[in-house]
């Protein structure tokens, strides 16, 4: 049955609305979890909070989870979904600035929109940030070009790198999550109340 | 204002332990059966009734009719159908019917789709295969590409004796020759393998050629 566009029960024309809507939850779920404020979401990094770890940790569970319980029960067809290419240099370069972005910002580019959105100005300067990047990186790309395009595995799993199923590494990342969940926890505890 | 912690803890603690069982159940949940493939059984009795089968004179009937909705597809490996084939054919060999580019001429409800082969009988295997994956408006050739030519291009003069309905059939098919480009008597070679008219050429009409389809992909963008 889906994903619905490919197979054309749904009209590409839906492809903004549902974008739309989802974006709106999406960002009413990220404003709720606390996530436009810089301050908690650099927490993780300096070790005093570790909310945006268990929100991020959950919603990549939960729908690992359901994407298969979906292929599994005839709704989604898991092979047409489109996986995104892994370029190995870029993944590591991109990584790398985007951590640091991350650390030194406060913010992620989802975020800082959220930020912005409830009037903060340390959001909307990342985004002038952000969008000053994007200007560099397009007038570069012709340098960067080779860079960018280095390594291309291809749109690759786990399951065609360690030869784990999809099920095996649900199950695995599944126990990892409360692992980290129950850690934070207890590593909460020790940590002294930091004020933000 | 403890009790209320001590209840958010449970809370956590029941999500916790639901989100690893829901995960660990995903090894032991091998799946519903697949419900756009047909059961054996009913496969086995759509089999049997014979009901997609197409003789040779009804396709010939709707070939001269011009049927825009005939997609006629030869299985036989491109050689043989380079040498000759049907009207306007499309050439996808047998093997390769499950293969994502051609899938799509089969995976449709707008074509009456018409397999065929020397015999019947890949025919018949390739319309099993299909037909299990629930695909519709599939046809097989009664017969083949042999029984085409035997009754079509070269019909058997009925005996003096044989009722007037055989007479009739012989004058369509001798006039669906004409069609194909074998004006009778027929003038058949004898020096070529496959026991086709010179002419045969003309058969093969205007080739279609198998143009890919394939299902877009849509690009996502994703991050957070």
């Amino acid at each position: 049955m889906g994903p619905l566009i490919p197979h054309e029960l749904l009209s590409p024309e839906w492809n903004n609305v549902i974008a739309l809507i989802i974006g709106i939850a999406f960002g009413y779920l990220m404003e709720a979890s606390g996530f436009s404020s810089s301050r908690k979401l650099a927490g993780v990094f300096y070790g005093y909070d570790f909310t945006v770890l268990r929100v991020f940790f959950t919603a990549a569970v939960v729908s690992m989870i359901g994407i298969l319980y979906l292929s599994k029960l005839g709704y989604l067809n898991f092979d047409d979904l489109y996986i995104q290419p892994t370029y190995v240099d870029s993944a590591i370069i991109g990584g790398v600035i985007m951590g640091v972005g991350f650390v030194a910002g406060g913010f992620c580019p989802g975020t800082s929109l959220c930020a912005a959105a409830i009037g903060k100005i340390d959001g909307m300067v990342f985004i002038l940030g952000l969008m000053l990047g994007v200007v560099i990186f397009s007038e570069m790309f012709p340098w960067l070009e080779g860079i960018f395009n280095a390594h291309n595995l291809g749109g690759v799993t786990l399951e065609d790198t360690l030869g784990l199923s999809n099920e095996w590494t649900t199950a695995i990342f599944a126990i990892i999550a409360v692992v980290a969940f129950y850690g934070t926890t207890i590593l909460g505890r020790y940590i002294r109340n930091v004020r933000y | 204002m403890k009790k209320r912690v001590l209840i958010t803890r449970k809370r956590y603690i029941f999500l916790g332990f639901a989100m690893v069982a829901a995960a660990v159940g995903l090894l032991f949940f091998d799946g519903l059966p697949d419900a756009t493939r047909l059961q054996a059984d009913q496969l086995l009795l759509k089999s049997m009734k014979k009901g997609h089968y197409i003789n040779s004179d009804q396709l010939a009937e709707t070939i001269i009719n011009g049927d825009p909705s005939l997609l006629l597809i030869d299985l036989r490996d491109s050689v043989q159908y380079a040498h000759y084939s049907l009207p306007n054919a499309m050439n996808i060999p047998y093997q390769k019917i499950l293969n994502k580019d051609y899938v799509g001429y089969f995976d449709q409800d707008q074509f009456k789709v018409v397999l065929y082969s020397n015999d019947h009988l890949i025919a018949e295997q390739a319309w099993l295969l299909l037909t299990s994956k629930n695909f519709s408006n599939l046809y097989v050739l009664e017969g083949g590409l042999n029984n085409f030519f035997s009754t079509i291009i070269q019909p058997k003069e009925p005996l003096a004796t044989a009722d007037r309905n055989e007479f009739e059939r012989y004058n369509t098919r001798k006039a669906a020759g004409y069609y194909f480009g074998f004006p009778m008597p027929r003038t058949v070679s004898s020096g070529t393998s496959s026991g086709i008219s010179e002419t045969g050429g003309i058969l093969k009409g205007k080739k279609r050629k198998a143009i890919t389809i394939r299902k877009k992909k849509k690009k996502k963008v994703g991050g957070c």
